[in-house]
């Protein structure tokens, strides 16, 4: 009875650590209200920006002076966690910038897709700071039940229906194999909280079983080789709004989680760890090659991109002497990829809502004449995804493969940056589609001017630029 | 190197090895007669009207579903209620009552929804 007591016991810290989780709580609230009250409903947008935007201003003061250990330590308002917390924020509103007029059939169920979102962002946001291995499991379920309908949400389209029934078994059985791995490291430590764990020793068998189940099921949710089979096919059939979506949170919240526990993993498992992600920058970057689907193309570069996250996982369970270096420079990368992915997914988006012929590489042919504004911000997104100088994309790479050089992973970061060349194979075909060959007779035309899909392609081209070319203002106020 | 498991896994062993042993030995030693009786679906009873593999509402999944999210809710305020007293006595009274009404406020929305939504007709 006195611990149960002791955890009733909110105090001010408890509240400022999960204002962020609060105000997005209040908007699914606001969303869900909207949909009973019809005279609301002109407010849900207003509802759905003004909790992410508090919640995102709130994380910045979490950055500024972070809560700590909060809730008998189940959650952890760290300067980090806040920061990967922002990011999935952010990328919730870049993926809702961009869904306005997606939805033809679905439109009038708009307001449960907007639910839906923030329901997955606040489960992002619990993943992001959790200290316990079931709290991060609540976060976890939180995130991928309304990603599950979100995938299916074309519920007209076979392969939207297919994507979110694949997304699912598969997500089931990550779930499954993370709690079978919660429940042997409980009963080889007794205790499920990572300090716990961290303090006890994990080197019996049982242990070492629930620690590999544990990283493997977050490595599904992340698609890592070999476990990335279901991204091409969810990340091309679901709504791309959903797609922008699941490529930049979900990656944000996997990770922050991941770098929490890559303790988990035995002395020598950071060898095994480089080797996977090269395997899948390998598989990622050679298979996007012969994409001529501009989703399933970018799906294999986030398949990549994970790679490349994992080579700072890897960088971290190696030992880089600069003890925060894996972390802070999975975090930049993070943030150039939200704005870089979130606007390359976002404008494909775009595009399809008025012509789903845009889906096709082909169709962008001779658009730079046509559009050259909305060509030349998604020529930068490639180029920041391919890891061009000047752009976010270049010193997010370099700082992950400074970290992995510092961790004596020589072999793997020499491997990774030449696959990242390979990478630029596909990226730049983007890019001479639109600026230098001829659009074919009959080509689809692009008129869509979506306000807020041209405002959030603008923060999107300025957030790249600025993390490229102005990295200390950043250095200095978020890490 | 005897743990703790390794009467279990001989054990596991044993019990393998005697299904697998049972099953071979009846089918090598066993005498098969065969007959149009034997080849029907229920050797007593009723013979099947219709295939198995029949669709079901989906309104059974709905009930399914709003069942768990009040049969948990019922679940949370049975332990606030067996503890009511206790937190009473150490002057969090209130606060834990407003935790519990915040919960129930959520929930009522909840099936504010669904009703708006029609998730409550039966016959649709």
């Amino acid at each position: 009875m006195i611990a149960l007591l002791d955890i009733t016991a909110l105090d001010a810290a408890d509240l400022r650590g999960a204002a962020p989780m609060l105000a997005v709580t209040c908007g699914i609230l606001l969303a869900l209200a909207a949909e009973i009250v019809p005279a609301l409903r002109p407010a849900r947008g207003l509802a759905f920006l003004g909790s992410l935007v508090a919640a995102i201003f709130l994380e910045v003061q979490l950055i500024a002076a972070p809560a700590g250990e909060i809730f008998s330590g189940a959650f952890g308002a760290t300067a980090s966690a806040s920061l990967f917390g922002l990011l999935c924020a952010t990328s919730a509103i870049i993926a809702w910038a961009y869904s306005l007029r997606y939805y033809k059939l679905e439109a009038p169920y708009k307001g449960e897709h907007d639910a839906l979102i923030l329901c997955a962002t606040l489960g992002m946001l619990i993943m992001c700071g959790a200290l316990d291995l079931l709290t991060f499991f609540v976060g976890l379920e939180l995130l991928s039940v309304p990603l599950y309908a979100l995938a299916a949400f074309r519920r007209a389209r076979r392969d939207s229906v297919e994507a979110g029934l694949r997304y699912f078994l598969l997500g089931a059985f990550a779930a499954g194999l993370f709690l079978f791995g919660a429940a042997l490291l409980y009963a080889s430590s007794g205790t499920l909280s990572l300090a716990g764990l961290r303090a006890a020793s994990l080197d019996a068998p049982l242990a070492l079983m629930g620690g590999a189940l544990v990283i493997s099921s977050l490595f599904f949710k992340v698609s890592v080789f070999p476990f990335h089979l279901w991204v091409p096919d969810v990340y091309q059939g679901s709504p791309t709004p959903v797609t922008t979506f699941m490529a930049t949170g979900t990656k944000a919240a996997g990770f922050a989680f991941l770098f929490q526990v890559a303790f988990l993993m035995p002395a020598g498992a950071a060898a095994l760890t480089g080797a996977l992600a090269v395997a899948t920058m390998a598989v990622g970057n050679l298979a996007a090659l012969v994409q001529t689907d501009l989703k399933r193309l970018f799906a294999f570069s986030a398949v990549a991109h994970a790679g490349t996250l994992l080579l700072g996982v890897a960088a971290l369970a190696a030992g880089d002497p600069v003890a925060s270096g894996p972390l802070d420079a999975a975090l930049y990368y993070m943030g150039a990829y939200i704005f870089t992915a979130g606007g390359a997914f976002g404008l494909v988006a775009l595009m399809e809502s008025e012509d789903e012929r845009f889906l096709k590489l082909d169709a962008l042919r001779g658009l730079g004449r046509r559009r050259p504004g909305l060509a030349a911000a998604l020529s930068l997104f490639m180029l920041s995804l391919g890891g061009f100088p000047l752009t976010g994309g270049f010193l997010g790479k370099y700082f992950i493969f400074a970290s992995a050089l510092r961790a004596d992973l020589l072999l793997f970061s020499v491997l990774g940056i030449l696959l990242s060349v390979v990478a630029l194979g596909y990226y730049l075909r983007v890019v001479m589609t639109l600026w230098m060959l001829p659009a074919e007779e009959g080509a689809p035309l692009l008129e869509s001017k979506l306000l807020s899909g041209r405002l959030v392609t603008w923060l999107c081209t300025v957030m790249v630029l600025a993390l490229g070319l102005a990295p200390g203002w950043f250095l200095e106020r978020f890490f | 190197m005897p743990t703790p498991y390794t009467a279990l896994f001989i054990l596991l062993g044993i019990v393998v090895g005697f299904v697998v042993l049972v099953t071979v030995a009846s089918n090598l030693l066993g005498r098969k007669r065969q007959n149009a009786e034997k080849d029907s679906p229920y050797e007593c009873g009723m013979d099947s009207e219709s295939p198995a593999r029949v669709r079901i509402s989906i309104h059974f999944y709905l009930v399914a579903v709003l069942f768990i999210l009040f049969d948990v809710e019922a679940l949370f305020l049975i332990l606030w209620a067996g503890s009511a007293e206790a937190f009473n006595a150490a002057g969090h009274g209130a606060l834990v009552f407003a935790e519990v009404s915040a919960f129930v406020a959520v929930l009522a929305l909840a099936l504010a929804y669904v009703w708006r939504k029609g998730g409550l007709e039966w016959d649709r």
